[in-house]
């Protein structure tokens, strides 16, 4: 069995709903472990323990994601998908991936223009995904001195905070950057914290920026809405847990001043509480992520025929197809397309001579000088879309070209090549 | 389009309208936060919490209700139609005492009472009763846990700041974000909008609670049991839940106070035995008309369900038992009745997998809402606390100043905040029943019904499709032989010979029963077969020389036919029963 196959096999395993009691009951388990490591003065035992539940539990999740992440259901991904698919392949690399149009810019569009394989830029909000995870259960140690209080601000943070069900997760798939916008800043304060005057205000200014980031993680929640908070939300409330994370063990310590067994005791109750209640340990994006159940069914009809468009058509080839395929075709096969995908408020230039010669095409005689002003070579139908008729009269004002079929299966997909006749 | 306040909905951005009601919220909490940390006065503190609990519920039911053209979870909840057609039922001038199968004892009598008085037996009032009485029963839950846990223990300054906290937790942590897909979707909604009668038993547990903890003479705990049967009018499992949370109390008591002990057995058990015996006419009615002894209940769902009450609110659970402990403690004996309690709902809906093996995991959702309401107002007291102990010590490093009580209820808020209902809730995408209710009743539902409501007389009952009844119910308001969305009534068998009869055309003497016993007048069927009788068609029907066609038209997704018994000569010829 090949990689692919037992990656095919696990998304059939994982996307079963049935699983998913035992995948919560397994991260129990982790949060029990680790709160009895931290009871026995383990700490970064117990940091290592949550943050490997946390990682089954994207893991369960991020496995079953088969198609890029939000490509056909939501605009603004599509289209960065369609771009970045374009800057994989196709040639010339400048340029958006609709003909004559300018690049769209973003995150993995940038690592697509940059050489990155197709393998990696895909799953660019999966890695996305995992990075935060990691993220999060370091980046306490940066700010807090004392190792065990880092361990534990590490352990509060990676569920995504002190917050019940708020976990960055969800916001970090649909918007990857945004977790590396985060990152610099947090790495920009990391380093300042390093001067010891940043360092005192920071002690002096605590509550302050704790009640700032939780306002601004309510603020952007109110504002965003939906069934999962944003990236800078889920951080926001991530980042105000770590600075309250030394307040929260005085606290406790305070309670059970004379018995430092009974203090680990309780604080290990906190973490398991925490972790079980967190945001990534409930996470259910099947039902909370808006594309997800799509992503996870991929598009397997559309496969076949994207596959031959890849093995078949110039890199430099652009292809005629309808709004509701263009930004499949442009994210799996790397070939612009001529027009831009449904919902995409881009203006197109020349749009009557694009109409035009679409409806040349539609006719079955396509014009061979727009079609080498676009450099178009194929065109794309799909399922109930009507395949050109034959032109009986032979039109001797402008040259035209002839429709090959080249490409046709069981699901109605058709592709035809544009020839000289 | 409108909604029920009377304003058209048509041209209504959804999406902006939720966004500008959260973010008004979270603002306002955020302006209460900094004006109450600077405030010295305890009174003060407390009021401006309270305001904001009672504007934060206030705002979750306004966006939740106005973008709908109909009453919350119509078109879309069994348990609201439900609802709605007892209610109806009573507005019409029949007895609370039934449901809208005629004749068929209530088990919630109390609920659909109030309905009709409130409406003033109108029955096109009864919706817009049941709008408004969401977002009161909301208010009033606030209120009742402000009242009573201002009385911990008098005289203490932060005790007043310490029961708003309480009362907003109670309400406004009852659900958390990712409740909405869960098997119990959210508490919040689930029980203060769908179901303002359990939210009046809600309402009432605190004021039992008080009753019982100044109980000190024979008068004082029966006035305790009185008002303990007042939780079991409004909603018997709220009831049956306090009493094991009294058990539990006594029980605590035997342990741990043993000056106590007996006068805590005597008066809890007077004050039980005084509610049951009050009670009874209604736990016999309950008995009667509800298979509370023969349904068994098992859990149906996967085995985290365990966690859903408890460790979901994650950080809230440590906080509450915090502050369930802190209450034991020191808030004398209303606060040992009321830790109690938050210590027995954990109790039971951790039993409940073992409640499950003998078939006794019943009503699940209740409990967990149960659950939910405890951990919830402990949490806004416990925070409060944690918050005082915090800034005490640290302050106490530094300086051997006291915190304000600003500053701690201040700090305690703005944690709350991200937690609290209002800042989060979208119900356009994580409540289904707003979704529905969104949409309009289907045309082959509304249209039958509204010609029910106006063209059949009062006290019409109708037969036929059962799962067509409980629309019968609560859009015609009319009341029906049978109606899948509630119990079999005890002598079904009989309505069953009798429905038969007229459905088949075989018994005169039947059919005139049904008539005459169950004022039975109109046959109501669709295209879809019966499910008590799949072969019987509407073209058969219409042959039935003693019905007679009043209503016959064909929707897109159905065809409605409304057939009135026509009595007399035409009944058919065979007798016997």
């Amino acid at each position: 069995m090949g990689v692919a196959e037992v990656l095919q096999e696990s998304r059939r395993l994982a996307s079963q709903e049935a699983l998913i009691p035992a995948l919560r009951g397994i991260l129990f388990l982790f949060g029990l472990v680790a709160a009895y490591g931290w009871w026995k003065r383990r700490p970064r035992v117990a940091l290592a323990l949550l943050a490997a539940g946390g990682f089954v539990s994207l893991g369960f999740w991020l496995i079953q994601i088969d198609a890029p992440f939000g490509n056909g259901t939501d605009v603004a991904l599509t289209t960065q998908w369609a771009q970045a698919g374009v800057n994989v392949v196709a040639e010339p690399r400048e340029g958006g991936y609709v003909w004559g149009t300018s690049a769209e810019r973003s995150l993995v569009a940038t690592l697509a223009a940059l050489g990155l394989p197709p393998g990696v830029v895909f799953n660019t909000p999966q890695m996305a995904a995992l990075l935060c995870l990691v993220f999060l259960a370091l980046v306490p140690r940066a700010f807090i001195r004392n190792p065990a209080t880092a361990a534990f601000a590490g352990c509060l943070a990676l569920g995504g905070g002190l917050w019940p069900g708020q976990g960055p997760y969800g916001g970090v798939l649909r918007r990857p950057a945004h977790l590396l916008v985060v990152i610099g800043f947090v790495l920009l304060a990391a380093a300042l914290v390093r001067m010891p005057r940043a360092r005192g205000m920071f002690g002096r200014w605590r509550f302050g920026l704790i009640l700032g980031l939780v306002s601004v993680a309510v603020l952007g929640r109110a504002w965003s809405g939906g069934a999962e908070p944003g990236v800078v939300t889920a951080l926001a409330l991530a980042g105000a847990s770590i600075a309250l994370t030394a307040p929260l063990r005085v606290t406790v310590r305070s309670l059970l001043p004379s018995s430092p067994s009974t203090v680990r005791l309780l604080e290990a109750l906190l973490l398991l509480c925490t972790f079980s209640g967190s945001g990534i340990f409930w996470w259910n994006p099947a039902r909370a992520l808006p594309g997800f159940i799509e992503a996870r069914e991929g598009g397997a009809m559309l496969r076949k025929p994207l596959d031959w468009i890849r093995a078949n058509v110039p890199k430099i080839s652009v292809v005629l197809a309808s709004p509701a395929y263009s930004a499949q075709i442009a994210t799996f096969t790397g070939r612009r397309v001529l027009f831009p995908p449904q919902g995409d408020p881009r203006a197109v230039s020349e749009p009557y001579r694009r109409a035009r010669f679409a409806e040349s095409c539609r006719k079955g005689e396509p014009i061979a000088r727009l079609a080498e002003a676009f450099s178009v070579t194929h065109l794309f139908l799909g399922p109930g879309e009507k395949t050109p008729p034959k032109p009986e009269i032979e039109d001797t004002k402008e040259p035209r070209l002839s429709l090959v079929l080249v490409y046709e299966d069981v699901e109605d997909f058709r592709i035809f090549v544009l020839l000289k006749k | 389009m409108r909604n029920l306040f009377g304003f058209d909905i048509d041209g209504l951005e959804v999406a902006s309208f939720l966004g500008s009601l959260r973010l008004l919220f979270s603002a306002l909490a955020l302006v209460t936060a900094l004006l109450v940390a600077r405030t010295r006065d305890a009174a003060r503190i407390g009021r401006a919490i309270l305001w904001l609990a009672l504007a934060g519920h206030a705002t979750s039911w306004f966006a939740t209700t106005y973008p709908l053209p109909n009453l919350y979870a119509a078109n879309g909840s069994m348990d609201r139609e439900n609802h709605l057609g007892w209610a109806n039922v009573v507005a019409l001038g029949f007895s609370p005492l039934y449901t809208f199968q005629v004749n068929h004892i209530h088990f919630e009598p109390v609920w659909p009472l109030i309905t009709a008085v409130l409406a003033g037996y109108d029955v096109d009032r009864v919706a817009l009763v049941l709008h408004w009485a969401s977002l009161f029963a909301g208010l009033g839950l606030i209120v009742s846990v402000r009242f009573v846990w201002a009385r911990l223990a008098p005289g203490d300054e932060q005790l007043r700041i310490e029961a708003a906290f309480a009362a907003l937790g109670g309400v406004l942590l009852l659900a958390a974000p990712g409740d909405f897909w869960g098997p119990f979707r959210n508490p919040w909604a689930l029980t203060l909008l769908l179901k303002p009668n359990h939210a009046l038993g809600l309402i009432l547990v605190p004021l039992a609670a008080l009753a019982l903890a100044r109980a000190e003479g024979w008068k004082s705990r029966l006035y305790a049991g009185f008002v303990l049967q007042l939780v079991g009018w409004a909603f018997v499992i709220h009831m049956a839940l306090l009493v094991a949370g009294f058990i539990t109390f006594v029980s605590l008591s035997w342990i741990t106070k043993r000056a106590e002990r007996l006068k805590d057995f005597i008066d809890v058990a007077v004050a039980v035995g005084a509610n049951l015996a009050i009670v009874s006419p209604y736990l016999v009615m309950l008995l009667v008309g509800y298979p509370i002894v023969h349904e068994r209940g098992f859990l149906s769902g996967p085995p985290d369900r365990a966690l859903e009450g408890t460790f979901r609110v994650g950080l809230l659970l440590v906080l509450s038992a915090f502050g369930a402990w802190g209450s034991y403690m020191n808030g004398g004996r209303l606060g040992r009745i009321l830790s109690a309690q938050w210590l027995t709902a954990q109790i039971i809906w951790q039993a409940y997998p073992l409640l499950s093996l003998f078939g006794m995991a019943r009503e699940q959702d209740e409990v967990l809402y149960w659950c939910r309401f405890w951990t919830g107002m402990f949490a806004g007291a416990g925070i409060l606390r944690a918050a005082s102990l915090t800034l005490q010590r640290l302050k106490g490093r530094s300086a051997s100043v006291t915190p304000q009580l600003g500053a701690r209820a201040a700090l305690s808020l703005v944690l709350l905040l991200p937690s609290l209902l209002p800042a989060w809730w979208d119900p356009s995408t994580m409540d289904r029943y707003f979704q529905t209710a969104r949409q309009p009743i289907p045309d082959w539902i509304a249209e039958p019904t509204r010609f029910i409501r106006t063209s059949t007389p009062k006290n019409a009952v109708f037969l036929g499709d059962r799962k067509y009844a409980r629309w019968i119910a609560a859009y015609g308001a009319r009341r029906v032989l049978f109606s899948n969305s509630l119990n079999a009534p005890t002598n079904a068998q009989r309505r069953m010979d009798v429905e038969s009869a007229i459905l088949h055309g075989a018994s005169k003497t039947l059919v005139i029963e049904g008539m005459e016993k169950y004022e039975l007048q109109y046959v109501l069927v669709t295209g879809t077969p019966m499910e008590q009788a799949p072969t019987v068609t509407i073209d058969d029907l219409l042959r039935r020389p003693y019905l007679q066609v009043v209503y016959d038209r064909t929707f897109a997704e159905d065809r409605v036919v409304i057939l009135q018994i026509v009595p007399g000569e035409r009944l058919p010829k065979a007798g016997g029963s």
